[in-house]
């Protein structure tokens, strides 16, 4: 009887030892601790009359000035402002909150509280038909004390990239559904992806993931990276019912001239 | 001093692009090993693209690209329709310059 007691006691302690990290986990849409890792929830302000929220996909540095810092994200994440919410009508300097403003409940305006970075460069996005995009892609210029390199529950990205493949493993960590695994089911896809009252985009080398619950609403910006190895494959940006857009992330490095921090 | 800018601006975009290059083949070759055929992926990529236009005019057709077949063996072109309707089958090929066409309803894709 004793020793039952005893063994109870051991197995009670175990467990709350156990649930204590769990209970801690992250929330990506909660108000992150600075630096905030990478993969939690942002957007850009003003955002009003909406609010919204993207992911922060990864830290990355400029090719040309290893010392300057950005938070890589959508064109639709971190280049867009209220009333409208397209892609590009984001000034330079736009203020990038942390989280977005869909997870703050209201937009603060430039609430110093929420800042993280501010919007730098954003590639247009041509929604003329037969257009060929290759990226949804923007940064913004971050501080080490705004944001960390390290993606939450996944660690910092590795420096070399992998290319899709038919077949290949993936996994993303971002806002809406956390960290997800998935498998690319084509590559080299030519696909129109539709930007609500903006207009309808098509976007040229994409690689499509399956399956659908590997991304929803939110997770646009995050980072995907091949499970084995945690090489980026590319940049999360769009997706239907059963599957993810994202871009491939060579054409993300050398569109905006960076690469990973 | 604009000319030196422009030829410095100019050997560094190479540079990187070649860079680029060779990150691209160490990794075709690594995950290439006995799961896809890379250079077979080149091929259908030139295949796509003399045939992308007109699988794209067809209405409903929302995407293309390459992928594998339903057993997974071999590589086929994936095409995304919006809605799996029969009228939909009888227009896509069911292969194109003899290489399998996979439908795949997809809905459609939305930036989110």
């Amino acid at each position: 009887m004793k020793t039952m007691v005893q063994v109870a006691t051991i197995l009670l302690f175990a467990q709350v030892l156990v649930w204590i990290p769990i209970g801690w986990a992250e929330d990506p849409t909660d108000f992150q601790p600075r630096p905030i890792p990478m993969g939690v929830s942002i957007s850009t302000t003003p955002s009003t009359p909406s609010i919204f929220a993207g992911t922060g996909g990864m830290r990355v540095r400029s090719l040309f000035a290893p010392n300057i810092k950005f938070i890589l994200s959508n064109n639709h994440v971190m280049g867009t402002v209220g009333p409208t919410l397209c892609p590009d009508t984001a000034p330079m300097g736009t203020w990038i909150l942390q989280p977005g403003t869909l997870d703050i409940g209201s937009d603060p305006g430039n609430d110093p509280e929420f800042l993280v970075g501010l919007k730098f460069q954003s590639i247009p996005i041509d929604f003329t038909p037969g257009a060929t995009n290759l990226v949804d892609a923007a940064i913004a210029f971050t501080i080490p004390t705004f944001s960390d390199n390290t993606i939450l529950d996944i660690g910092p990205p590795t420096p070399e990239f992998a290319l899709a493949l038919p077949g290949m493993k993936v996994i993303k960590s971002g806002r809406t559904t956390g960290v997800t695994e998935g498998t690319v089911q084509a590559i080299n896809t030519t696909v129109l992806v539709s930007y609500d009252t903006c207009g309808i985009a098509r976007f040229v080398k994409q690689v499509i993931v399956t399956p659908g619950t590997f991304s929803s609403g939110g997770d646009s910006g995050s980072v995907v990276l091949e499970e084995n190895t945690m090489k980026p494959v590319g940049l999360l940006f769009a997706g239907g019912p059963f599957h993810t857009v994202i871009n491939h992330i060579l054409f993300v490095y050398l569109s905006l001239g960076v690469f990973v921090d | 001093m604009k000319k030196r800018i422009l030829t410095f601006s100019m050997i560094l975009g190479v540079s990187l692009f070649m860079v680029s290059l060779a990150y691209t083949q160490e990794n075709i070759q690594k995950i290439g090993e006995g799961v896809v055929d890379t250079q077979r992926v080149e091929e259908l990529k030139a295949v796509q693209a003399r045939h992308e236009d007109g699988v794209m005019n067809i209405p409903g057709v929302v995407g293309i690209g390459i992928g594998l077949t339903d057993d997974g063996k071999d590589l086929a072109f994936i095409v995304y329709v919006e809605r799996l309707t029969s009228a939909m089958k009888a227009n896509v090929p069911d292969s194109i310059e003899n290489v399998p066409v996979r439908l795949i309803e997809s809905g459609v894709f939305k930036a989110y």
